[in-house]
């Protein structure tokens, strides 16, 4: 570890947190209908949108309507960019003719985009065309992302109104996300993007022929020698942006972020690591200013902070130490190498932000890689699972981790209000028993999910474990992974498993949907249940939701939640491997 | 064919997702004894 690092580390979480303020009531006016800059270019849009649509905007809907109205949506567009994968090859803008997506990998990978999971179980360059990866993925990655943001904005409205039965409109809330939020800021993003480096093109790939042909010897034991090179290109810069901003994280090409065309400077995987946290801080503070406590906002974003800093603290320790079963070797940071463990880390990024931007993209359910996961020191990698696993809700993804965070901050005022033996109240509404049924729903889905699938895939030896590159600890770390990030919908991989089979394809795209779907469910009926009730006035008894000892009390139970849920499953994975290699074993 | 099941097996997986939030709804109303 070296203090220029810190300083970095320190640097990005201070800009997040000035940034979070301005965004934070920038999304309220947005989300309230107040005036903002953009309403005279955007208004007229939105205005005739609701026309060609025959959406009534000022039509309010109950929980269920607004859930049904969801799903109808995810559905359609589901559907639709299934179907432009499957036809890609008859399609414009395909200058490397690539044939039509087999039909496992158009189902998966249309579940992951839909789903704001971004799993990707092919290499986009060789797989997607510029259409398939324009109007079939990149728009998912606007309209997932501002689904998250609608059903954000719905539970804040619950906890915000009373005696009321409606939520708002989804589509509204869809419009207003997508034009006031999501695409200004993936334009100017986009642009800067490319002022960078980052290519936006339609053109065919080129062919440069090598300085140094290579010589790669085949599975077969036959020796080729590579004389040439294809280099993929494409409108990368405009899918890049909103990739980040809206925590979606599938690359345009296979090596994500670790691509020089996607991520080629500091500055880029900066603004990219930025971006990611960018609207979920906002949304913290959008919170306490829709709920009338400015301080509760800023409590509940104190908590993803803490979080957020131990994982970061852990993954960096981890990564700056040597491996021990490389003998003879410096591996020591000086001027002139990072030092510690750079395997499967790009050098223009060093140890520090390939940490950093390991523990960004798992905290938000972004999913994009600078550096290789599978890489990192058995505890290293077990940090962006953790990240995952503690239900994507530090920081989170666009909406999903706030309203995630929402419902582990209705399981801690339940708690607190056990120990006290008083009625649970979270901002002057008694928290019952319906609402803590929702919860649990909420929170089981989850594991069932992940040790669910899991389980499965290693006693099937012809399913789970023969796409398995690794054996041993590791092993069940990349299975795990691979289901934890799908059911977190996170989208980033471990690596080191073929996932382009029908039992990871299908099995993978089961545990996106429900992922999504089963959890975002209770959770509106959470919202629509407070919606209706009536306030308390605060007494002396009230457990004040705005102390650090809340965030306190919050942080405790997201960390024992997921301690107690996943530690027997990482103690066999990454703790073992951990121990192993400081005995000399390797996998 | 490959197409036309996976496209119903999706619309049954949202329609089950539609009768869960019936159930959850539904869910309110029960109190037990």
């Amino acid at each position: 570890m070296s203090l220029n690092g810190w300083l970095q580390i320190v640097l990005f979480i201070a800009a997040v947190l000035l940034l979070a303020k301005p965004m934070g009531s920038y999304l309220t006016r947005v989300f309230e209908g107040r005036r903002t800059f953009l309403d005279p270019l955007l208004g007229p849009c939105e205005r005739l949108l609701y026309r060609l649509t025959g959406v009534k905007p000022e039509e309010e809907m109950r929980w269920t309507e607004y859930a049904v109205a969801m799903l109808a949506f995810s559905a359609a567009t589901l559907v639709l960019t299934y179907a432009i994968e499957r036809l890609q090859h008859l399609l414009p803008l395909n200058p490397q003719h690539l044939p039509g997506v087999e039909p496992a990998l158009a189902l998966n990978t249309a579940i992951s985009f839909t789903t704001n999971t971004n799993w990707q179980s092919y290499v986009p360059e060789s797989t997607m065309s510029y259409l398939t990866q324009m109007v079939g993925l990149a728009t998912h990655n606007f309209w997932s992302a501002a689904v998250g943001l609608a059903l954000a904005v719905a539970f804040v409205r619950g906890i915000a109104r009373r005696e009321t039965k409606t939520l708002g409109n989804f589509w509204v809330d869809l419009t207003r996300g997508t034009l006031w939020v999501l695409l200004p800021i993936s334009i100017v993003f986009a642009l800067a993007l490319v002022s960078q480096g980052v290519v936006q093109n339609f053109r065919a790939y080129d062919t440069a022929k090598l300085v140094e042909p290579q010589k790669s010897v085949g599975t077969d034991g036959k020796t080729t020698t590579i004389t040439t090179q294809t280099i993929a290109q494409g409108p990368v810069a405009s899918q890049e942006a909103i990739k980040m901003l809206g925590t979606n994280g599938g690359g345009f090409f296979n090596a994500n972020s670790a691509h020089p065309f996607e991520n080629p400077t500091p500055l880029t995987n900066f603004l990219q690591m930025l971006s990611i946290f960018l609207i979920p801080a906002g949304l913290t503070v959008m919170l306490g200013q829709m709920v009338g406590s400015p301080k509760h906002g800023w409590a509940i974003l104190a908590a993803m902070v803490v979080l957020w800093f131990a994982g970061t603290a852990t993954c960096y320790w981890a990564e700056s130490q040597a491996n021990p079963l490389l003998h003879g070797v410096d591996q020591r940071a000086s001027l002139t190498q990072s030092g510690g463990n750079m395997e499967g880390k790009e050098v223009r990024f060093g140890i520090a932000n390939s940490a950093l931007f390991a523990a960004v993209t798992t905290d938000a359910s972004c999913g994009a890689v600078n550096g290789m996961h599978d890489s990192f020191t058995p505890l290293g990698g077990m940090v962006p699972m953790v990240n995952i696993l503690l239900g994507e809700v530090v920081f989170g993804g666009v909406g999903a981790g706030l309203y995630g965070m929402l419902v582990f901050v209705i399981m801690a005022v339940f708690i607190a209000g056990l120990m006290v033996g008083r009625t649970p109240e979270y901002l002057g509404k008694k928290i019952e028993a319906y609402d803590i049924q929702m919860g649990m729903l909420y929170l089981l889905i989850f594991p069932l999910l992940i040790l669910g699938f899991a389980a499965v895939a290693v006693l099937m030896p012809n399913l789970g474990l023969g796409s398995l590159t690794n054996h041993g600890p590791h092993g069940l770390s990349e299975i795990l992974y691979a289901y934890t990030s799908a059911t977190g919908n996170n989208g980033s991989a471990f690596a080191g498993l073929n996932a382009n089979t029908h039992w990871w394809n299908y099995s993978l795209a089961i545990a996106m949907f429900f992922g999504r779907f089963m959890m975002i469910v209770p959770m509106l009926a959470i919202a629509g249940n407070l919606a209706g009730k009536k306030i308390t006035p605060a007494s002396a008894g009230t457990f004040p939701v705005t102390t650090p000892l809340f965030t306190l009390l919050l942080t405790g139970v997201i960390v024992i939640v997921g301690a107690l849920t996943f530690f027997p499953a990482l103690s066999l994975g990454p703790v073992l491997e951990h121990l192993l290699l400081r005995a000399g074993h390797t996998f | 064919m490959t197409d036309a099941l996976l496209i119903l097996a999706l619309l049954l997986a949202f329609t089950t997702a539609g009768l869960y939030v019936d159930g959850c709804d539904r869910l309110k109303g029960t109190k037990r004894v």
